[in-house]
């Protein structure tokens, strides 16, 4: 690199001057995000389909839609932008997380099938109509558990802004002190962005238990297993893909988070 | 993991390695976007249509150890083209942000490097687009002459006389600010 002169950095440090404090917007990158999806559909990529279906920027791996739970609005994808930079690595910052979040929820460090608190982030949720226009934004508590062997286990925390509403018949179900705990699964399709659906996919798309999300590299499918219940107002999803537990042993694990097992 | 193999997965349509590297140089895009329009609010558009177009057009950049250069490229020109659309007129909301970040400064020292600044920043912001824009590429970002042309589109003997014009023109915008120093500026 060239040598500058006292001059020359003068110019370079007034112009830094002049963008100290300047940053992105918080909303930059999901319009960046749904600018691109416009631009697929647009050029044909995407073949029409439920919006209910797509998944979009799912953050490491845990789920914003949860097996047969929508929200019960105009609402019909739900979206997040979270990066493991971002995240907590302590238990103990528990506190700051929810002065973050606005509310406390309730967690546990560990469960006793031996899935220990591995690390936790606050995202921003927004839920987008069929124009693909923000109607809201929530936050959001993740909290993933691992387990040494296993999949990880994500405990999701929030109030939404819209009611949550089953759809479909759950696989199983729990009564616990007067909360209903339901425990669903669900094949989730991961596939590039240029991906053509197949007569396959269009059937299956029918179903309640299948979705297609766009954004990965190559072809996946994965079953996703979650138990979901309403607190005070605050709805959780303890999740995973892939996972070898039982709904009984999901049951177990949601009833410590509850405090009463 | 490296940027080349970030950028190898972008173009096998990772959206992960999209968002990390949209992570990695958002602030960059945004600060020279706001330098080239010095419109905030359309600085951000500017880094919208940037990052729609890398996403779009990823398999079109040939050699994955140039993405910044490439995506500086795309930016640039879209910046370009819209800050020689736009007037000069700074936002309210910029100016209030402005107000706020001189709050900071409190030795007469400070004050003094803080007003001679914003006397440089303020003649770069009054060049013609063509002039700021390589001043910004050349004295903020740090690219040389044949970068610049690259992402220009232009010869380099044009980048240089650009530079020179601008130059001049800092030159003669400085020279009637009491106490500035320009010796060296041409």
């Amino acid at each position: 690199m060239r040598e500058r002169e006292a001059w020359e950095e003068k110019i370079k440090n007034a112009l830094a001057l002049e963008c100290g404090g300047v940053t992105p917007s918080r909303d930059l990158k999901d319009r960046i995000d749904r600018q691109i999806l416009e631009s697929q559909k647009e050029a044909g990529n995407m073949k029409k389909f439920s919006m209910k279906k797509l998944v979009i920027g799912v953050a490491a791996g845990c789920l914003l839609v949860s097996g047969g739970v929508f929200a019960a609005g105009r609402v019909v994808s739900l979206s997040s932008h979270s990066y493991l930079g971002d995240a907590y690595k302590s238990y103990s910052d528990m506190d700051k997380a929810q002065t973050e979040l606005g509310y406390s929820v309730d967690t546990v460090e560990t469960f006793s099938n031996g899935y220990r608190f591995d690390k936790m982030f606050v995202d921003d949720v927004n839920g987008t109509d069929e124009d693909g226009s923000v109607v809201y934004t929530y936050k959001d508590l993740q909290i993933s558990y691992e387990k040494s062997g296993e999949q990880a286990v994500w405990l999701s925390a929030a109030k939404p802004v819209e009611q949550q509403v089953r759809k479909g018949e759950p696989e199983a179900t729990r009564q616990v002190e007067g909360t209903t705990l339901y425990y669903d699964t669900t094949t989730y399709k991961f596939v590039p962005p240029s991906y053509e659906l197949t007569e396959e996919d269009q059937a299956n798309l029918e179903r309640d238990d299948f979705t297609i999300s766009y954004g990965s590299s190559e072809v996946q499918v994965q079953k996703s297993s979650n138990v979901t219940w309403e607190k005070d107002g605050v709805y959780y999803n303890l999740s995973g893909f892939d996972l070898s537990l039982s709904a009984d042993e999901m049951f177990d694990m949601a009833e410590e988070v509850m405090g009463t097992k | 993991m490296t940027e080349e193999a970030l950028v190898r997965q972008l173009k096998d349509g990772d959206k992960t390695s999209f968002d990390l590297l949209y992570e990695k140089y958002k602030n960059m895009a945004l600060h020279t976007a706001y330098l080239i329009t010095g419109d905030l609010p359309g600085s951000e558009d500017i880094v919208q249509d940037t990052f729609v177009k890398v996403w779009l057009h990823c398999r079109e950049l040939k050699n994955d150890s140039g993405f910044k250069a490439w995506m500086m490229q795309i930016l640039v020109r879209t910046a370009y083209k819209s800050g020689k659309k736009k007037s000069r007129e700074l936002p309210d909301e910029d100016i209030l942000q402005k107000a706020d970040r001189g709050q900071s400064f409190s030795s007469m020292e400070q004050v003094i490097a803080r007003e001679e600044a914003e006397m440089i920043a303020g003649a770069v912001r009054s060049l013609p687009v063509k002039q700021r824009t390589v001043v910004v590429l050349y004295y903020y970002q740090e690219y040389s002459v044949s970068e610049i042309a690259v992402m220009l589109g232009v010869l380099e003997g044009t980048v240089k006389s650009r530079l020179h014009t601008a130059r001049k023109m800092l030159r003669g915008s400085l020279t009637k600010e009491p106490g500035m120093m320009v010796q060296g500026l041409i």
